[in-house]
């Protein structure tokens, strides 16, 4: 056996082994088997109740929306080329293999098949995915699986796109600028004839001509998330043709970077080094349970101070300042995908009504919950430190959070208000329960924090966070069920019992964290 | 002035800190000694209040916990505080302004003095790891604290930056302050301090004074290796 092989294979056994050792771990994939046992069962529930299962949405929507997927994850992976590259290595691998008598070729070989095993593990989260795609489009399972493949292969694409344009283009500005060119023109060449062709069709029936456009066979030969739709969507819809073509073009892009990268230059070691002691430092750094801090690589300090602040509210304005120089303004990148996302949706659920899309948003709302530089504050000393009541400087630190919170409801209930057809007053509840439902949702991360950051297993952590959360919000979702019930009360009024519920609740948890940040032991 | 008094900290089962006393005078610089895991960054962490503890910490006579003692406190962690997003100024600033501090020219006296001054408007994460632990030493003491603990502080400083803190060390001392210094580089404490407390296996195992007074006539670094490797308590 080739070392490379021994090494791959042992990798992969003990990953194994640490999963089942770790009961941890164990319990989290009972749980998530469970969770995912559901979501195939509920999706068969119309069926089996006797309900049409003829899909309710045609076909080209779900090809069009893979276009838009699969585009997105690779445009997202390979634009890390161009600022710190990507690479498939792990700081081990360039310490102990790089340095191996071991074939330049057979290393590049191995980094690309563990990157592939990584890139489908990646996909996982689409399974949770399978009710409303089987219930809109009749998406069976193994199709499913064949949508999670293209996810897989559209991250791969992108990593390996990365990797050569890193490659490349280290050397040169101006070549990195002309990579920057082509990566973002081909797609946006896409756009404006997507654009084009809507503005020539007219005003009328904007929403299904906008995914005819995108299933059509023009976007499908976009690079190299139009390809993959279009194996994808071919395979689903039996257009094999398409799907031929789809994963011909797919294979050769691939076939043609890796030659690129070898032939071109095959002494990449250099290339992938910066990134891989990068990736390093950020495992190591999230070892000693430090947030890595996203920060632009070229950094803009502008206006230099403060400006304000004194004794716990200067945590505030320096929060200000980091955001400012770290190009986030009142949203993250994450929050607005997530928010056109729910915007999207709700023209998916307008028979389903706004507290349907509510409740989605709100689901929604678990992963992107935003309590600004909070986490990282936890791993320094000075919020201990500060001679500040605990209780003000949590707020202080947590103050930064709601003028986005405020925005992020607005800019995903106003859209959606006027796509449901809801009156103003209605919009105006919605976005009352989802700033609501927001300072829950921050009030259950600080009782998060306060609990359970000592407990050192990710998996383990992200098990108690989901109990935690769905623990917080039965007493609200409770009063807003009741309130329907018992007053016969409309929507409007449900999502008021549900704030009135939700706004107490977060204050109170607050109040019983108070001390959170009376000593770092707390925090983990 | 700092007085730790039978300070026990467990992680779990395991026993960190053991019934832990020492105190340090006002205008004295004490230094902690021992081998790794002997528990005197866990001691360090106990008095700057980030740990929880069973026993009794006073900083000028007040609980260590309490918004004096905070007040008093400048504590300089193993691994360099610094913010990536601010420049080396403002983290001064802001810490003066969290500590309530007006602005009476100490942060650039600092600055000046460790070499920073030049570099009062590159970012955090522009600074090598030399220059962070400078930097995190100027926001420790840019609130004029008057109980100063250092954990492991010559670790990553060039050699000016060394002979620097020495001179800090000194100064701090003589303007009344108590300094508490943990190492485990004895060759870098020998030339100033007043009292030093070797830790073994979570226990002070032995205590040296710097005064002709001192009965103990073997050099701190003799005791230091009779102590953990030759298992003696003194």
């Amino acid at each position: 056996m080739t070392a490379l092989r021994y090494l791959f294979l042992m990798r992969l056994k003990n990953r194994f082994l640490q999963m089942v050792r770790k009961p941890a771990t164990f319990i989290f994939m009972l749980f998530l088997a469970a969770m995912l046992a559901l979501t195939v069962v509920s999706a068969f529930i119309p069926e089996m109740e006797g309900e049409s299962v003829y899909p309710e949405v045609p076909m080209y929507y779900l090809t069009g929306g893979l276009v838009v997927v699969y585009s997105a994850v690779f445009l997202l992976v390979a634009a890390k080329g161009l600022s710190g590259g990507a690479s498939i290595f792990t700081l081990s691998d360039v310490n102990l293999i790089f340095t191996s008598p071991l074939l330049q070729r057979s290393v590049l070989f191995y980094g690309l098949v563990q990157q592939l095993g990584a890139s489908l593990l990646l996909g996982f989260f689409l399974l949770f995915q399978f009710s409303w795609l089987h219930q809109m489009f009749g998406i069976s399972f193994p199709q499913l699986l064949l949508i999670i493949v293209g996810y897989a292969a559209a991250t791969f694409c992108g990593q390996l796109a990365a990797m050569a344009m890193y490659s490349l283009t280290v050397d040169s500005e101006r070549a990195r600028k002309g990579a920057e060119f082509v990566l973002y023109a081909v797609p946006s060449v896409f756009a404006v004839y997507l654009l084009v062709s809507l503005a020539a069709g007219g005003l009328a029936d904007p929403l299904p001509r906008l995914m005819a456009g995108l299933s059509g066979p023009v976007l499908r030969c976009m690079p190299v998330g139009g390809w993959l739709a279009a194996f994808v969507g071919g395979l689903i819809n039996g257009e094999w043709a398409a799907a031929a073509l789809g994963l011909g073009a797919t294979l050769l892009s691939c076939a043609a970077v890796v030659f690129v990268l070898v032939k071109k230059d095959p002494d990449y070691y250099e290339d992938v080094l910066q990134t891989a002691e990068a990736g390093y430092s950020a495992i190591l750094a999230a070892k000693e349970g430090q947030l890595a801090e996203s920060v632009p690589k070229n950094v803009k300090v502008g206006r230099t101070g403060l400006g304000g602040g004194w004794g716990a509210s200067a945590f505030y304005y320096k929060h200000v300042l980091e955001n400012r120089r770290s190009r986030v303004f009142l949203l993250s990148a994450q929050q607005l995908i997530f928010a056109a996302v729910t915007v999207a949706m709700a023209f998916f659920m307008r028979d389903a009504g706004p507290a349907a899309v509510f409740g989605f948003s709100t689901y929604m709302q678990v992963f992107t919950v935003a309590l600004g530089r909070f986490n990282r504050e936890l791993a320094k000393p000075y919020v201990y430190l500060v001679p500040e009541p605990p209780f003000q400087k949590l707020l202080q630190c947590l103050r930064e959070a709601l003028p986005g919170t405020v925005t992020e409801a607005v800019l995903i209930f106003v859209p959606v208000g006027a796509i449901m057809g809801a009156s103003p007053l209605e919009t105006a509840v919605l976005i009352l329960a989802r700033v609501a439902a927001s300072a829950l949702m921050i009030a259950a991360n600080v009782l998060m924090e306060r609990l359970f950051s000592g407990v050192i297993s990710k998996v383990l952590s992200t098990l108690l966070y989901f109990v935690l959360v769905v623990a917080a919000f039965v007493p609200p979702v409770a009063a807003a069920v009741l309130t329907s019930m018992l007053a016969s009360f409309d929507m409007a009024g449900a999502l008021l019992a549900f704030s009135a519920v939700c706004v107490p609740e977060a204050a109170l948890i607050g109040f019983l964290c108070r001390d959170t940040l009376q000593y770092a032991e707390l925090n983990g | 002035m700092l007085t730790v008094e039978h300070v026990t900290k467990k992680y779990g089962r395991t026993l960190a800190n053991d019934d832990v006393s020492f105190a340090v005078e006002d205008g004295s610089i004490a230094v902690l000694l021992g081998p790794n895991g002997a528990g005197k960054s866990t001691i360090i962490k106990c008095i700057t209040g980030l740990l929880r503890f069973d026993g009794k910490i006073e900083i000028n006579s007040q609980p260590n916990k309490s918004l004096e003692a905070k007040r008093a406190l400048g504590y300089i962690p193993e691994m360099p505080a610094t913010y990536d997003l601010l420049t080396v100024a403002e983290h001064l600033e802001f810490v003066r302004r969290a500590y309530r501090c007006e602005d009476d020219g100490r942060a650039e006296e600092l600055l000046r003095r460790f070499e920073l001054w030049d570099k009062k408007d590159k970012l955090g994460k522009e600074l090598s790891k030399g220059m962070q632990q400078k930097l995190s030493i100027a926001c420790a003491l840019v609130h004029r604290p008057t109980v100063v603990i250092f954990d492991e502080p010559m670790v990553g400083l060039d050699p000016h930056a060394i002979k620097e803190l020495k001179e800090m060390f000194r100064e701090l001392r003589d303007g009344g302050a108590c300094v508490l210094i943990s190492t485990h580089m004895l060759d870098s404490v020998e030339d100033y301090w007043d009292e030093a407390n070797i830790m073994v296996s979570g226990k002070i195992a032995a205590t040296k004074r710097n005064t002709p007074e001192d009965g103990d006539s073997r050099t701190l670094e003799q005791l230091f290796f009779d102590v953990t490797e030759g298992g003696e308590h003194a």
